[in-house]
């Protein structure tokens, strides 16, 4: 059985221990990931004339993130069919919902301990997966007041204490 | 020879051959004018003279002469000859009184024209054909020109020679100067740099050119010899101190003991701890050998292919056995599928011996409280943390500690000399790999090794 799940991200390593939490929710299933970035779109007509969206993941990926995403696809080369990130501009539910049946999503994942930051021009999309009526779940760390110590380290990838 | 002469002398002298070089170059150009100007002059003249006289209309002839008088100057010396040429004619006796070669004539009749040049006097002559006779026609006179104008030029020249190459040369130093004062600047301001003052830097410069990326390296350079300076002062000193600590407590304790007669037991309980603090000198000596030889250089030791789990599980182990009471936890929750990924090129003594050291430091500093090791594989590199939740190190004292003996502020109340750490950096930099320390007072320590992996 082949899956597609989507997961919101920051270029944060916090973000990514959801991946690694939706991996344990679906033992059995060979999973296609797509790691959605969500941003408005630029106002400068000259950056909307070269607009691409490599461009804006090559800005936000450091080499944390990178070591961190390689470090998830060694450990679960088995399972991980497919792993892309994807830029999103639609600050709508309806936006988000054709993103998802466009890229033929199955389910998206959500933390509760960690919500996007929305600096700069990021945005959070949880409080529009939450009103779709797209089927998602959200995931928490061991209790739910968890949160992490060091903001961007590698080691909030791992089991924490 | 200083650099600023080498400048100035290849920029004056290449300034002074283009001059020389310029100068002979118009005043031949201007000789050779001058030479061919002359002959057509003394040809024009020749012509009028053979129309002239040899004209045999006496009309043409009148207008002609008339012509020649009014707009024709007479130049210097002008002479003029004419004799008819018959097949026959030797020219040997005009050539005896012009005192021209036969040369001349032989060629006047051949092209029909001819130049000669004696000293400054110059022929023309032309063959002038009138009534099927044939007579030759030539008109000789000082060239006025070349001796004239041409000498003014070599004179202007032989001033304007020494007077512009005197310029470049005071040009040549200026630029010279003006292109290594900044070196010379910096040459002065680091002579000022000493062993004592190592804490001053170069002024940097506005713009990024060749100097300013100079003095940025020059100051990193600085800084860098300045924290080696500082290490290797606190080294001396901690050192001394380390070594001197438990020689004086066995100097005291010996002295002590020998100040009059005891019984047999007080002479076993000091002897004891004699023992103990000569154990301890051992052990520091014994650490400070191992760190010397392996910051030397990294080929005595043998390289072999080591599986990190199974390194983390020994260290474990051996460290359960010092401490009974640790709480290590190894984190295998992002180990990778393949053990290929496991495996990096290295020494598994030495390895052992860093990664006991961090491990136990991680648990010592935090009174046996939960250490996390996490091990992890990225595209090229292997990646353990170790995590622990202790004492953690101020921020201020992070960039000491991997100076050897130094310990940090919040340390005194564990044992240890300062040694592990800077041994343990040695030994992973032998393994071309990184360490990262990353912590907060109070809040726990997290180091951060990365090693290459084998693929």
């Amino acid at each position: 059985m082949q899956k597609t799940i989507l997961i919101p991200t920051d270029f944060t390593i916090e973000s990514l221990v959801t991946v690694k939490q939706a991996i344990s929710q679906n033992p059995d299933t060979k999973l296609n990931i797509v790691l959605l970035y969500s941003c408005f779109i630029t106002d400068s007509i000259t950056d909307l004339l070269f607009y691409s969206p490599d461009k804006i993941i090559n800005e936000h990926c450091h080499q944390n993130f990178h070591d961190a995403i390689s470090i998830i696809r060694n450990r679960f080369s088995e399972k991980i069919e497919d792993m892309t990130i994807e830029v999103f501009h639609g600050y709508s539910v309806l936006s988000l919902e054709n993103f998802a049946k466009k890229n033929e999503i199955d389910h998206i994942y959500i933390s509760k301990n960690y919500a996007i930051k929305e600096v700069k021009n990021q945005f959070d999309i949880a409080p529009f997966v939450k009103k779709s009526n797209f089927p998602y779940t959200e995931l928490a760390q061991l209790d739910n007041n968890f949160s992490f110590s060091q903001t961007d380290n590698l080691i909030n990838l791992f089991n924490t204490l | 020879m200083k650099s600023q002469t080498k400048i100035a002398l290849l920029f004056s002298s290449g300034c002074l051959l283009i001059i020389i070089l310029l100068s002979i170059s118009v005043y031949y150009f201007s000789t050779q004018y001058s030479f061919t100007d002359f002959y057509k002059r003394l040809e024009i003249r020749a012509i009028f003279k053979a129309k002239s006289t040899l004209e045999s209309e006496d009309m043409k002839a009148q207008a002609f002469k008339e012509v020649r008088e009014q707009h024709l100057e007479i130049l210097p010396q002008e002479r003029d000859y004419v004799f008819e040429v018959n097949s026959n004619t030797t020219f040997d006796s005009q050539a005896k009184n012009m005192r021209l070669p036969l040369s001349f004539f032989t060629e006047l009749v051949s092209k029909k024209t001819a130049n000669y040049k004696n000293n400054n006097t110059f022929y023309s002559g032309i063959l002038y054909q009138t009534n099927q006779k044939k007579y030759a026609v030539i008109v000789s006179a000082n060239n006025y020109y070349n001796t004239h104008h041409l000498a003014y030029l070599r004179n202007i020249f032989l001033i304007a020679i020494p007077l512009a190459s005197l310029l470049a040369v005071l040009i040549a130093i200026f630029v010279s100067k003006k292109v290594l004062n900044p070196v010379t600047d910096i040459t002065a301001k680091v002579k000022q740099i000493s062993s004592e003052s190592m804490h001053l830097r170069l002024a940097t410069l506005t713009d990024n050119d060749e100097l300013s990326q100079l003095i940025t390296t020059f100051n990193t350079m600085l800084d860098r010899l300045e924290t080696a300076f500082e290490t290797q002062n606190n080294f001396i000193s901690n050192a001394s101190h380390e070594l001197s600590t438990p020689l004086t407590a066995i100097i005291g304790e010996a002295d002590v003991t020998l100040n009059k007669k005891r019984k047999s037991e007080e002479y076993e309980t000091s002897i004891k701890i004699i023992l103990g603090e000569a154990e301890r000198l051992e052990k520091i000596t014994k650490s400070l050998l191992f760190l010397a030889q392996t910051g030397f250089d990294g080929k005595k030791q043998k390289m072999e292919i080591v599986r990190t789990d199974q390194l983390l599980w020994d260290v474990k182990e051996t460290i359960d056995k010092l401490n009974p009471n640790n709480q290590i936890r190894l984190d295998l929750s992002l180990m990778p599928d393949t053990p290929e990924k496991l495996k990096i090129n290295g020494n598994s003594q030495l390895l052992h011996l860093a990664l006991s050291n961090i491990v136990s430091n991680a648990c010592k500093y935090s009174s046996n409280k939960p250490v996390q090791i996490s091990i992890g594989a990225s595209q090229h590199q292997l990646i353990i943390i170790i995590k622990d939740a202790g004492i953690g190190i101020p921020e201020s004292e992070l960039k000491y500690i991997y100076d050897p003996f130094f310990r940090a502020s919040n340390t005194k109340n564990f044992e240890g000399y300062g040694i592990g750490l800077p041994l343990a950096r040695n030994i992973i930099r032998l393994h071309k790999g990184t360490i990262t320390v990353t912590a907060q007072s109070g809040q726990g320590t997290t180091v951060e090794l990365r090693f290459p992996s084998i693929h």
